[in-house]
C-alpha cells in the first residue's frame, strides 16, 4: 500500500514536472517567435523622442516572460521537483469531464459572431439558449421553452426597449 | 467644496439610481451564492450595461454588486458547506458547523450579514476620509513618481499572487504585452496589429475583461455539465435546508449578542482596511487572517472551528472591509490593486473618466456622488438581505449549471455586441475566455494579467515620458524624494519576493 502510494506520488510529481516543462517551453517558444515577428516589422526599428524603438517595450515584456520561464525550467531541473512550492499546490485540474463542451461552446459563439449581422441578435441569442440547454441534455420541454421565450423577452425589453440599443438587423418591432 | 458636496448630493439622490443599486446588490448576492460564479464574474457581466448609464448610476450598480458579492459567497458556505467564492472559505469554517451541527443557519447568516455590513461601512468611511488627503498627494506625482508607484503596485501584486511567483510574472507580462497591442503611446503610430484591422485601436477592454473572468468560468461550468461519472451529492445540505424552511425559535441573533463580538469586528475591520489598500492580498487573505487573529483572543481559545458566531463574524468582517480600500489606489493614483478594482477602472474609462489625480480636480462632484452611492450600497445590502432574500438566495445554490450557463452565455454575447455593434468584440470575448482557460489550467493568476493590461499603457507612457524629460540622465529618476522612497520600497519588495521564492 505504501509502495503504491509512493508510486502514485512519484507519478503525480512527474506529471507536474512535465506540466512545468510543457508550460515553460510553450512560453519560451511563443516569446521567441513573437520577438522574431516584431523584429521583422518595419515599425519596430522606428526610434521615438525617448530614444527607444517602438518595439522596445513589447520585446522587453516578452523577454521577461521567456526569461522567467527559462529560470523556472532550470530551477525544476536543479531541485528535481521534490519539495518545490509547485508541489504544495494542487496540479492542473484533472476534472473527470470531456473537452468537447469547451470546443463546442467556443465554436458556437464564434459562429454566432459571424452570422450576427444576418439575423436579429435577440432572436439568435434566444435560439442559442435553446441549443445550449438541449446539448446539456435538458429534455423538459416546459423548461426549454420557458427559458428560450423568457430570454427572448428579457433581452428584447432590456436592450431594445430600455437601453435603446440600435441593432442593424432587427426582426422584432 | 460646499458646491461640490451639494452637486454630489444632487447627482446621487436621483430616484433612478436606487433601483440600480438594489439590482446590483441582488445580482451580486445571487451570483456569489452560486458556487463557481464569483464576484468578478457578476461585475463583468454587468459591465457592458453601464455603458448606457450616467457615471454615478453605473458606479452605483457596480458598487451594489461588489458589496453584494462580499456577503453572497457566505450564503452557500453556511447553507451547503460549499463556499460561493474563495473568501467565503473562511466563513465556512465556523458558519457551516453552526448551521449543520447546531442547526442555527439563520443565526450564522445574520451574523455574516451584520458583520459584512459593518466591514463595508468602516471601509466606506475610510475611503471617503482618505480620498481628499491622498488626492492632494497624488497631485504632486509626475511621470517618475507614477512610474515608481506602478512598479511598486505590480511588485506587491506579484508577492501576494497565488500559484508561484514565476507564473505571476508570466501572467503580468501577458497583460503588459496585450496592452501594447494597438498604437504606440508616444508616437501614436499603429504597432502589433498582426495584420488585423480591428486591432489597430488595441484590444477592447470590456470584451477582454469579460472573457478573462466570466467566459472562462462559463466554459469551465459548461464542461462540468458532462461528467464521465456522477459525483456523490453533498451530505447534510438537505438537513440544513429543512432548518431554513422551518426556523427554530432559538435560531436568531440579537443585537446585544452581535455587539458582544466588538473585539472580533474591530480586529477584522482594521485588518481588512490595511490589506485592502495593498495591491494583492484581497478578501481571501484578509478573511483567513482575521479569522486566525480572532481565534487568538482569550475568550475564543479552542472554540473557533466548532461553529461559533464569533468565527463567522471574524471572517466576514475581514473579507468585507477590503471592498472600499481596494478602490483607494485606483481613485487616488489610477492604479487598480486587484482584478475587481481593474473592472471598476474599466467602467470609469467607459464613461470617459480617467481614474487618478484628475478625479480629485475634474470630477470631484461625481466622486462625492459615488461615495454616497457606496453608503447606499451598504444600506441596500442590509435591507435587501435582512428583510426577505436570505432563504431565496440560499436556494439559488441549487440551480444547475446546465440551466445557468446556456442562459448567461447568450446574454454575455449580446452584451458584447451591443457595446459597439462589432462582431469582433465577440471574437475577443471567446479568445480571451480561451486564454483565461489556458491560464487557469496552468494555474496562472488572472488578476495580475488584467491589472497589467489596464495599467500597461500608462506604465509605458510614464516611463517613456520620464525618459524624454530626463534627456538620458539617470539622476532625473532620483531627484524627487517621493520617487526615491517608492523606488526603495520597490527594491525592498523585490528582495522580499526573491527571499520568498528561496
Amino acid at each position: 500500500m505504501v509502495a503504491s502510494a509512493g508510486n502514485e506520488l512519484q507519478t503525480n510529481g512527474t506529471e507536474r514536472k512535465r506540466t512545468v516543462y510543457v508550460f515553460c517551453s510553450v512560453v519560451i517558444v511563443l516569446a521567441v517567435g513573437l520577438i522574431a515577428y516584431i523584429w521583422s516589422q518595419p515599425w519596430a526599428h522606428r526610434v521615438a523622442d525617448d530614444k527607444l524603438g517602438m518595439a522596445a517595450m513589447p520585446i522587453a515584456y516578452l523577454a521577461i516572460a521567456g526569461f522567467a520561464s527559462a529560470l523556472r525550467i532550470v530551477a525544476a531541473i536543479r531541485t528535481r521537483e521534490q519539495e518545490s512550492s509547485e508541489s504544495q499546490v494542487p496540479g492542473p485540474e484533472e476534472e473527470s469531464c470531456p473537452v468537447w463542451p469547451i470546443v463546442l461552446l467556443s465554436a458556437v459563439i464564434l459562429l454566432a459572431a459571424q452570422v450576427i449581422w444576418l439575423v436579429d441578435p435577440v432572436v439568435m441569442c434566444a435560439l442559442l439558449v435553446l441549443l445550449l440547454m438541449r446539448v446539456a441534455r435538458i429534455t423538459d420541454w416546459r423548461l426549454l421553452s420557458g427559458a428560450t421565450i423568457g430570454t427572448l423577452v428579457l433581452l428584447y425589453v432590456l436592450f431594445v426597449r430600455v437601453l435603446g440599443v440600435y441593432f442593424p438587423t432587427v426582426w422584432l418591432p | 467644496m460646499a458646491d461640490s458636496l451639494l452637486g454630489g448630493l444632487d447627482l446621487a439622490l436621483v430616484w433612478g439610481n436606487f433601483p440600480l443599486i438594489a439590482l446590483g446588490v441582488v445580482v451580486g448576492v445571487s451570483f456569489a451564492a452560486i458556487p463557481g460564479l464569483t464576484g468578478p464574474v457578476a461585475i463583468t457581466l454587468l459591465l457592458p450595461f453601464t455603458y448606457y448609464m450616467s457615471p454615478v448610476a453605473a458606479m452605483g450598480l457596480l458598487l451594489g454588486c461588489y458589496k453584494g458579492t462580499m456577503f453572497g459567497g457566505s450564503i452557500s458556505a453556511i447553507t451547503f458547506g460549499v463556499p460561493g467564492d474563495s473568501p467565503a472559505m473562511a466563513t465556512l469554517i465556523d458558519g457551516f458547523p453552526l448551521s449543520a451541527k447546531h442547526h442555527k443557519p439563520y443565526q450564522a447568516m445574520h451574523t455574516a450579514l451584520y458583520s459584512s455590513v459593518t466591514g463595508n461601512l468602516v471601509a466606506d468611511l475610510v475611503v471617503i476620509f482618505t480620498f481628499v488627503p491622498l488626492g492632494l498627494i497624488a497631485l504632486k506625482f509626475g511621470p517618475r513618481e507614477l512610474f515608481a508607484l506602478m512598479c511598486l503596485a505590480m511588485t506587491t501584486l506579484l508577492i501576494f499572487a497565488e500559484g508561484g511567483i514565476y507564473k505571476a510574472v508570466v501572467g503580468c507580462m501577458i497583460g503588459f504585452f496585450l496592452a501594447s497591442v494597438g498604437t504606440d503611446p508616444i508616437t501614436n503610430i499603429p504597432r502589433l496589429a498582426f495584420g488585423v484591422q480591428q486591432l489597430a485601436a488595441g484590444i477592447p477592454l470590456v470584451p477582454f475583461a469579460v472573457g478573462l473572468f466570466a467566459f472562462t468560468e462559463m466554459l469551465v461550468q459548461y464542461r462540468r455539465c458532462f461528467p464521465y461519472k456522477q459525483e456523490p451529492k453533498q451530505a447534510d445540505s438537505g438537513d440544513t435546508r429543512e432548518f431554513i424552511r422551518h426556523r427554530s425559535p432559538d435560531d436568531r441573533l440579537t443585537l446585544r449578542q452581535f455587539f458582544s463580538f466588538w473585539r472580533e469586528l474591530s480586529i477584522g475591520a482594521a485588518l481588512g482596511v490595511v490589506l485592502g489598500i495593498l495591491p494583492g492580498p484581497g478578501g481571501t487573505m484578509s478573511a483567513f487572517t482575521s479569522h486566525a487573529l480572532g481565534s487568538r483572543l482569550r475568550k475564543n481559545k479552542g472554540k473557533y472551528g466548532t461553529g461559533v458566531p464569533e468565527g463567522v463574524a471574524s471572517a466576514e468582517v475581514g473579507n468585507s472591509a477590503t471592498v472600499g480600500p481596494t478602490l483607494i489606489p485606483l481613485f487616488a493614483f489610477g492604479i487598480p490593486g486587484s482584478g475587481t478594482a481593474g473592472l471598476f477602472m474599466g467602467a470609469l474609462m467607459m464613461q470617459g473618466i480617467t481614474p487618478g489625480p484628475a478625479l480629485f480636480t475634474e470630477h470631484a462632484t461625481t466622486m462625492i456622488a459615488v461615495f454616497i452611492m457606496m453608503l447606499f450600497g451598504t444600506f441596500f445590502v442590509l435591507v435587501i438581505c435582512r428583510l426577505w432574500l436570505i432563504p431565496l438566495f440560499a436556494r439559488l445554490g441549487l440551480v444547475s449549471p446546465r440551466i445557468l450557463v446556456p442562459v448567461l452565455v447568450p446574454m454575455m454575447v449580446i452584451g458584447m455586441y451591443a457595446l459597439s455593434i462589432r462582431p469582433f468584440d465577440i471574437v475577443v470575448l471567446v479568445a480571451s475566455g480561451l486564454l483565461g482557460l489556458g491560464m487557469r489550467h496552468f494555474r496562472i493568476p488572472v488578476a495580475p494579467t488584467l491589472v497589467a493590461f489596464l495599467i500597461g499603457p500608462l506604465f509605458e507612457t510614464h516611463f517613456r515620458r520620464g525618459l524624454i524629460l530626463s534627456g538620458g540622465s539617470i539622476s532625473y529618476w532620483f531627484a524627487s524624494p517621493i520617487a526615491v522612497g517608492l523606488f526603495v520600497a520597490v527594491v525592498a519588495a523585490v528582495v522580499l519576493l526573491v527571499r520568498r521564492r528561496a
